[in-house]
């Protein structure tokens, strides 16, 4: 058989950035990566944040940022154009004609004063085609779709727009960089989807950059491991899957949150590149089981929630009705994930139980006896004040909470012997922290004062897998060491089921089915609640069970 | 960079500390000339070769005649010595109007950006008040009605000149009040005074240097001005704008005599421009 020669080639690539800012040192972000994308061959490039995944994308899109200063060395041929010689026109050219780009928010790659029509004009060359490509890629309603602007749609939407602007000259790879990480498993699913029909359609070949191997596992030929810009192993999807041989590609794969992820045991833990050694506190998670949660008979629910309702204005004329009187308990010690798609009311019956937002009706029991809620927010990293010290952070939840002075300093030391810190973090900014040492710190001043409640919005939705895996171990050891009550709001049912006993359904304001977590993905009765199910990519289980 | 009516709620750049250890050495010269100018004002007492108040030789010496380098003036004192004098008296007046309208303005925004409500909507409408107002007649009319002198050259310049750091102050606390780590101080049960002063206010001070540095060239122009016009520092003082103002009738036979104060004025004006550019590339990103 006939092989054809690659559409794109890389050898040797080698990338030097200088960032600019306090550290401006030139860094080598690609190593000598050498990589073929077949025509018609769907390329998944994995790898955790900083590996270098993105920037192998730029260069192909001879994109590479003016300001980090690039020094480039080595071959990259895209169609037959050398990448890292050709002329600002060549480049143009090849990006107008053979590539397509899809980014991972359309909302800062859209242009945003400019309505989708206008857009979709400019790519396609006639209203007629951008109407019929819209609906092509699903966009509901394509000729209205055409007068509105960008932020008026929905991610999902914002994302099949992006989409169709990125094959609307036919192109003969699409570039593809995290472009399903903002979105819910759900719409996820159906953008994955649509990609591989469009490929099949068109018959080109796509570069899928992802920190998921979940999601190139769903899509992908090819699978290729980046580390620390080098590859470290590539291979067919079911051989990466199922059989990886290198040790890093073995430990993304049990590193994994999925269906299938042991519940009474922690997640395998390992360090990436440049974070800090804390062997103590991975060995002492390694060593928890978590036992099945039996409430305790005769004590007082840490939370009730009774009949909440909240409506909120959209327009002048049009409300939308967030919750719809819901009602629920969380036992001392559980617990609870709530679960749904964007929109469903799930975020905002953290934030009123949270005490950031009030309910038009219905009422919210805390337990008096603990402290206030605390919350983990989505990026936990974030909810430190970044020019504080992690010491006067933990001091003032203290304060708040009324516990005397003397008693701060052994608190402090105990709090972050929990989360595994030395205590010379105390005397660092937060914006001075890595992300997993912010975690950890925003953790600490979480159930430093055992809240009622810790409520977490969404923990794992903007990490990679290393990090979502260090934050679900955390929280599971915290809870172990600390014995809080938990409620979760998330869109990905396999992060629920390892961290919640029980799971609340959510659709539209009203709890559509609840069950212990298990049952709830095993026998799913709701046909909403087997979509969710549905939705999460898990190639590796398919690829088992096939 | 003068307030005006039509003025960005938030500035067009986020702005942190962190860069102040670039290696951007344009931006750093900027700054150093500045700092330049600045220490010669600062230092003409060591500087100046003549005394600036006592006439020292012949009137109308042209520069480098009898060896004045700068000149003399109508009534024989040294150009040079004056321009230094001058630069002295008007870099720290300049630097005093900016730090004013910095403390008013910032005060006011902090509190406005806080508590909003009614609070916020009374105090931008009187910053909107000042502000559709033309600064410089304002300005005038308050330095004419009060007297001409240092004291009150300063009161009229720096009371217009503080809306406009109230209300950018207010815009950058506004979107700082709704990033998650305040939100987070909130549901740690911290009181509220507190969240303004540790988890709020230090996020803006890295942009209230860039507004202030950005804003001395302008301060040194108004000062200038209305010295020009007779309102600031009396004869025989040494003051830039009053030294071109006095001598202007000197133009045609004498040019240096107005002209090198003007020139001064030139040069502080367009250093601490470039050192407002350069803090604002260092800070900005």
């Amino acid at each position: 058989m006939d092989v054809p020669p690659p559409f794109a080639t890389v050898r040797d690539l080698r990338v030097e950035l200088t960032r600019p800012g306090r550290d401006s040192r030139a860094q080598q972000v690609l190593k000598g990566i050498s990589l073929d994308i077949r025509p018609g061959e769907v390329v998944g490039l994995v790898g955790q944040s900083g590996s270098g995944k993105s920037i192998l994308g730029l260069t192909l899109l001879g994109a590479l940022p003016e300001r980090s200063r690039p020094a480039v060395t080595g071959e990259v041929r895209v169609g037959g154009v050398d990448v890292l010689t050709a002329s600002p026109k060549t480049m143009r050219q090849l990006r107008r004609e053979k590539l397509g780009v899809v980014f991972q928010d359309p909302m800062t790659s859209l242009n945003p004063t400019m309505r989708i029509g206008a857009q979709m004009v400019e790519a396609t060359g006639s209203r007629q085609l951008a109407i019929d490509l819209l609906a092509r890629v699903g966009v509901p309603e394509p000729a209205a779709r055409m007068n509105v602007f960008p932020h008026q749609l929905s991610g999902g939407l914002r994302q099949r727009v992006m989409i169709a602007m990125a094959v609307a000259g036919k192109p003969a790879l699409i570039i593809a960089d995290e472009p399903t990480t903002a979105l819910d498993v759900t719409v996820q699913k159906q953008v994955l989807d649509l990609l591989a029909e469009l490929r099949a359609e068109l018959a080109c070949s796509v570069l899928m950059v992802t920190h998921d191997l979940g999601v190139a596992g769903e899509i992908a030929d090819r699978i290729v491991v980046m580390r620390d810009g080098e590859i470290v192993e590539s291979g067919g999807v079911a051989a990466i899957l199922t059989r990886p041989q290198h040790e890093y590609t073995q430990r993304l794969i049990a590193s994994r949150i999925s269906l299938e992820s042991d519940r009474t045991r922690p997640l395998p833990m390992f360090e990436p590149s440049g974070e800090p050694e804390d062997d103590e506190l991975v060995e002492r998670i390694e060593a928890e089981t978590y036992p099945v949660w039996r409430p305790a008979p005769g004590a007082a629910p840490a939370v009730t929630v009774r009949s909440l309702t909240k409506t909120f204005a959209q327009s002048r004329s049009t409300t939308l009705r967030a919750l719809d009187g819901v009602s629920f308990e969380i036992g001392a010690g559980e617990s609870v994930a709530i679960v749904g798609e964007s929109g469903s009311g799930k975020s905002t019956i953290l934030r009123i139980v949270a005490g950031l937002e009030t309910a038009d009706r219905g009422s919210v029991v805390t337990l008096a006896v603990a402290g206030r809620p605390q919350m983990v927010f989505q990026d936990a990293g974030a909810s430190l004040t970044p020019w504080m010290r992690v010491g006067e952070l933990l001091a003032e939840r203290l304060s708040v909470e009324g516990v005397p002075a003397r008693e701060h300093r052994e608190r402090i030391e105990r709090a972050l012997d929990v989360v595994g810190l030395d205590r010379s973090v105390l005397r660092i900014r937060s914006r001075e922290l890595s992300g997993g040492q912010r975690q950890r710190v925003a953790l600490a001043r979480a159930a430093i004062v055992p809240p009622a409640i810790l409520l977490c919005d969404e923990p794992t939705s903007a990490l990679d897998a290393w990090m979502a895996a260090n934050i679900i171990n955390l929280l599971r050891h915290l809870r172990h060491e600390v014995g809080m009550s938990m409620m979760f709001v998330t869109h990905d049912l396999s992060v629920a089921r390892l961290i919640a006993d029980r799971i609340l359904v959510m659709r539209r304001g009203v709890i559509v089915e609840q069950g212990a977590a298990e049952e709830i993905i095993a026998h799913p009765r709701e046909q909403y609640t087997k979509d969710l199910v549905g939705a999460v990519p898990d190639p590796v289980f398919a690829e088992r069970a096939a | 960079m003068s307030p005006s009516a039509t003025l960005p709620e938030r500035l067009p750049f986020r702005v942190t500390l962190a860069g102040l250890g670039q290696r951007d050495w344009p931006s750093w010269l900027g700054i150093a000339l500045f700092l330049a100018v600045f220490l010669t004002g600062v230092l003409a007492p060591v500087l100046a070769p003549y005394d600036p108040v006592q006439p020292v030789g012949t009137p109308y010496a042209a520069p480098g005649q009898f060896g004045f380098v700068l000149g003399t003036d109508t009534i024989g004192r040294d150009v040079l010595s004056r321009t230094l004098y001058g630069i002295g008296a008007t870099v720290p007046l300049a630097l005093a109007v900016v730090a004013i309208g910095i403390l008013c303005g910032g005060i006011i925004g902090t509190v406005a950006g806080i508590l909003r409500g009614w609070v916020d909507n009374v105090l931008m409408r009187v910053a909107d008040l000042f502000l559709a107002l033309p600064v410089p007649l304002v300005a005038i009319a308050i330095v004419a009605a009060l007297g001409g002198g240092t004291g009150h050259l300063l009161f009229g310049i720096s009371l217009v000149w503080w809306p406009y750091f109230a209300r950018i102050v207010r815009g950058e606390v506004v979107s700082l009040a709704a990033r998650p780590h305040v939100e987070a101080a909130r549901m740690a049960g911290v009181p509220a005074w507190r969240i303004a002063l540790r988890h709020i206010v230090p996020g803006i001070i890295p942009t209230l240097v860039v507004l202030a540095s950005l804003d001395v060239g302008a301060a040194t122009l108004m000062i200038s001005a209305l010295s020009f016009l007779g309102l600031g520092t009396p004869q025989p003082m040494p003051e830039l704008g009053s030294d071109a103002a006095k001598n202007v009738g000197a133009l045609l036979q004498a040019w240096w005599i107005p002209v090198i104060p003007g020139i001064g004025v030139f040069f502080v004006t367009i250093t601490a421009n470039l050192a407002g550019s350069g803090a604002r590339n260092l800070l900005g990103k």
